[in-house]
């Protein structure tokens, strides 16, 4: 067996001197999250630059039965790319190519380190006529990690989750062979998920237990000439399902974004509504705009004439969501993320409002229509002082206390922490546990990737 | 400042990447994550590291030295973070940090050789104190009742020669009565970013007493560095308002050129493109973006092309903050690029407003073979003044 030492050695052999580092100062950043999760030992933090790299380091990790734990932007709060069982963080950010745009297939084929930010200037600049799916996140997250935590975003109301948009993987899997799925597994283009068994969504939600995938083909969608907000509010959280109908059946909405918080006081108590229209032309957006305000009246919620720099805010692509982060001037927040059917979301608000106060956080809640009503993202946020260490406790208690709480509501969290990660294998039907497991076995005899994630017992 | 004096603040920080990218995010701008690209390293990493120090979780290592130390403090971070309550502080505390790391003996070698002679010589070039106003040929006799006070920096004074010369000539050919002093010393730019602010409060102090002895109300400096250093860093490190205003010389050559003391020659018969360079200290740091672009608007036969990265959003040239000494082949190779930029635009000339960005610039021209002009405003102004 190699010694650490060995091991450092054989890493700077395969990405060079300057891309790996076992030094305190690495293990200390790559140990920790912007969120809640306590730091956790990391024993070494590896940046590849190639498909080949990464082969050679997953087939060294499995020779010295080293966990591997892939890593892009390194922001899902929850914790998921902080080794569980230490080991080696495999951060993708210098895998950072645009390799192919089609603008008439319309997808982008990546490197998996690609950020939001960077595939959105680069389309604004040479392909100005699309746009790429952007989650609610600074512009430094990957294109890979959203869509491999089932991510969605301003386009999942119309087009669905981003998770679905992914067309294509290649992925080094846990035996340091090259996979490719989707269209690519048969065809020379990226243009399609199938019509094949899909094995796409194997990689999706198992956080980096599977292998790391290394490109990815994302679909990409019309720029609109002319995109607008509409700000609307509801009085009662009950009115959530009547409205989320109305604005489905209408047609005329590319997104719609629902807040509450408790902070101004007016808001307290209020669902406020972010409705965004797009259009070829500034008449046709003032026609939808009207058409929207008569939904918002059918659906008693009343518009809102919002002041220009609010417009501003929620216009920007991406939006600055972290903000949220100094709520609590403690620079420290984490939400819990949860898939919620329609008809539980205002339950979901009352509980989660309840939830807030009762620890002493304001109130920040809110939801994203995705694909029509057919699914709710729902957002139970908890800001925190990073600073004061009950101050982060409390927010770790409340998060847990929500995971629990959308699990009863029949709902499930979306890249949760491990310990929502339990919460759901507890709840999971015992036979797709199994197959979950036994995939995972086939896979990785090893345990080499990410140890300690979708796993019962430490 | 010292680093705990930001304890309370540090950890705001989220790491949430905006202070690596460009404003629009097509690249990364931060000189050294985009360099290094190892999270530590950029400047959320850094923030999270000190907190580590404060907290205890960390210990000062070389490695922690090394990491603070590759930073050019081109205030990029500064422009592009989002949280306004607290993101004036990069700089500042990455400052504070190598100060720590002066005190407890980590400094670079080269950093400190250039510190220990500084305090010696006043001046950062291993130069002699006496040869300070060696570019004055045939020696130079100030008026009795100066107008300003040149003050001409060390880059200037020792290796940029023709930028003093320059700037000499333009303001004596615009009849300003200007005085230029045997007894300036380095402004402490140089020692204020690597960390050795003792030796900078002594630069900073001995050049206020002397202007301040001498009566003197404006002080025009041809450097960004200085410029910021007397500007904005004096009044902080000394803990008293400066008694002299401070003009960058491409504030007082507009004004001159608007006065009608500066005036220009004919339009050459062929007109000439050229691209500016901001230097950070003079962009980012001080804002100062207008005056230099309105100078070479005035100048005829001038076509000025702006290069895609301007303004706030410019490259660093990769000299600041100790970089070009400590590491100076990576210095070499960001000007490389900053070069690239330039050319892309199509310009055959690259002006600037610093010696210090000059010298990289030449230094990178020279390796690359790149077939650009490059050229000081100052020198620019004083080959077309009549």
């Amino acid at each position: 067996m190699l010694n650490n030492e060995e091991i450092l050695g054989r890493l700077e052999g395969i990405v060079g001197k300057g891309f790996v580092s076992n030094k305190p100062e690495e293990r200390f950043i790559y140990a920790r999250d912007p969120g809640a999760s306590k730091p956790r030992s990391v024993d070494f933090v590896v940046m590849p630059r190639s498909t080949e790299e990464v082969q050679e380091i997953v087939r060294l990790a499995n020779q010295v039965k080293m966990p591997v734990v892939p890593m892009g932007g390194g922001l899902t709060l929850s914790g998921l790319t902080i080794p569980v069982k230490a080991g080696l963080v495999m951060d993708l950010k210098r895998m950072d190519r645009i390799l192919e745009v089609n603008e008439v297939s319309r997808y982008a084929l990546i490197e998996a380190g690609v950020t939001t930010g960077k595939l959105l200037s680069h389309l604004k600049r040479h392909h100005p006529g699309l746009e790429p799916p952007l989650p609610d996140a600074p512009p430094s997250v990957t294109v890979a990690g959203n869509v491999l935590i089932h991510g969605s975003g301003y386009l999942s109301q119309r087009y669905g989750e981003y998770a679905s948009m992914v067309n294509g993987l290649e992925v080094v899997l846990p035996s340091g062979e090259v996979a490719r799925l989707g269209s690519c597994a048969v065809s020379g283009s990226w243009f399609a998920r199938g019509p094949i068994p899909d094995l796409i969504g194997l990689f999706q939600s198992s956080f980096g237990t599977m292998g790391v995938v290394t490109k990815l083909a994302i679909q990409l969608f019309p720029r609109p000439a002319v995109r607008e907000v509409v700000f609307g509010l509801l009085s009662d959280p009950k009115l959530i399902p009547g409205l989320a109908l109305n604005l489905s059946a209408s047609n005329l909405v590319e997104d719609v974004l629902l807040g509450m918080q408790d902070k101004p006081d007016w808001m307290k108590g209020n669902i406020f509504v972010m409705a965004y229209v797009t259009g070829d032309s500034e008449e046709s957006v003032k026609q939808q705009v009207k058409s929207l305000k008569r939904v918002f009246r059918e659906s008693q919620a009343t518009h809102m004439e919002a002041p220009g720099k609010l417009r501003a805010v929620y216009l920007e692509k991406p939006i600055f969501a972290s903000s949220t982060a100094d709520f609590r001037k403690g620079g420290g927040f984490e939400y819990v993320g949860a898939h919620i059917p329609l008809e539980k979301i205002p339950d979901a608000y009352n509980i989660g409002a309840e939830i807030s106060r009762r620890h002493g956080i304001p109130a920040t809640l809110g939801s994203r229509m995705i694909s029509g009503t057919h699914n709710i993202v729902m957002f139970f946020s908890y800001s925190f002082n990073r600073a004061d260490p009950a101050d982060v406790e409390n927010a770790r208690e409340a998060l847990d206390e929500t995971n629990r709480v959308v699990l009863e509501l029949g709902g499930i969290p979306w890249k949760g922490e491990l310990g929502a990660q339990k919460l759901l294998l507890g709840k999971m039907d015992p036979t797709y546990k199994k197959l979950l497991r036994s995939i995972r076995n086939l896979l990785d005899p090893n345990k080499i990737m990410n140890p300690g994630n979708w796993e019962e017992d430490d | 400042m010292a680093l705990q004096e930001f304890k309370d603040i540090v950890h705001r920080c989220f790491r949430c990447g905006y202070c690596k990218f460009t404003t629009n995010y097509d690249d990364f701008n931060c000189p050294a994550y985009k360099k290094f690209r190892l999270e530590s390293y950029s400047t959320g990493g850094k923030m999270w590291l000190v907190y580590g120090l404060m907290k205890g979780e960390l210990d000062w290592s070389p490695h922690l030295s090394e990491i603070m130390y590759s930073c050019t403090t081109c205030a990029n971070c500064i422009e592009n973070c989002r949280f306004e309550k607290f993101n004036k502080i990069f700089v500042d505390v990455i400052e504070a940090a190598r100060s720590e790391a002066f005190n407890k003996g980590l400094t670079p070698a080269k950093l400190l050789a250039f510190g220990e002679h500084a305090r010696r010589e006043h001046n950062p070039y291993m130069e002699g104190h006496a040869d300070r106003l060696n570019w004055i040929a045939g020696g130079f006799q100030n008026p009795p009742d100066p107008e300003v006070a040149f003050f001409v920096g060390c880059t200037a004074s020792y290796r940029e020669q023709q930028l003093a010369r320059s700037t000499a000539d333009v303001m004596r050919k615009a009849g300003v009565k200007f005085a230029v002093y045997q007894d300036e010393w380095c402004c402490g730019s140089p020692l204020l970013r690597t960390g050795q602010r003792d030796a900078a409060l002594e630069m900073a102090n001995h050049n206020i007493d002397l202007f301040e002895g001498l009566g003197t109300k404006k002080v025009v400096t041809a450097c960004a560095g200085c410029y910021r250093t007397l500007k904005m860093d004096y009044p902080k490190l000394t803990g008293k308002d400066v008694p002299f205003e401070v003009l960058h010389v491409s504030e007082l050559v507009n004004r001159l050129i608007d006065e009608g003391r500066i005036k220009f020659g004919a339009e050459p018969p062929q007109r000439v493109k050229v691209t500016y360079h901001d230097p950070c200290h003079l962009g980012r740091h001080s804002n100062l973006y207008d005056a230099p672009r309105e100078v070479l608007k005035k100048i005829p036969g001038i076509d000025v092309i702006e290069m895609a990265k301007n303004k706030g959003n410019a490259s660093c040239c990769g000299a600041g903050g100790g970089v070009k000494s400590g590491n100076p082949e990576w210095a070499v190779e960001m000007a490389g690029d900053r070069v690239k930029e330039a050319l892309e635009t199509g310009a055959g000339t690259l002006v600037t407003t610093c010696p210090f960005c000059e010298r990289n610039f030449r230094d990178a021209i020279s390796k690359n073979s790149d077939d650009v002009d490059l050229l000081d405003l100052v020198e620019l102004v004083n080959e077309r003044m009549q």
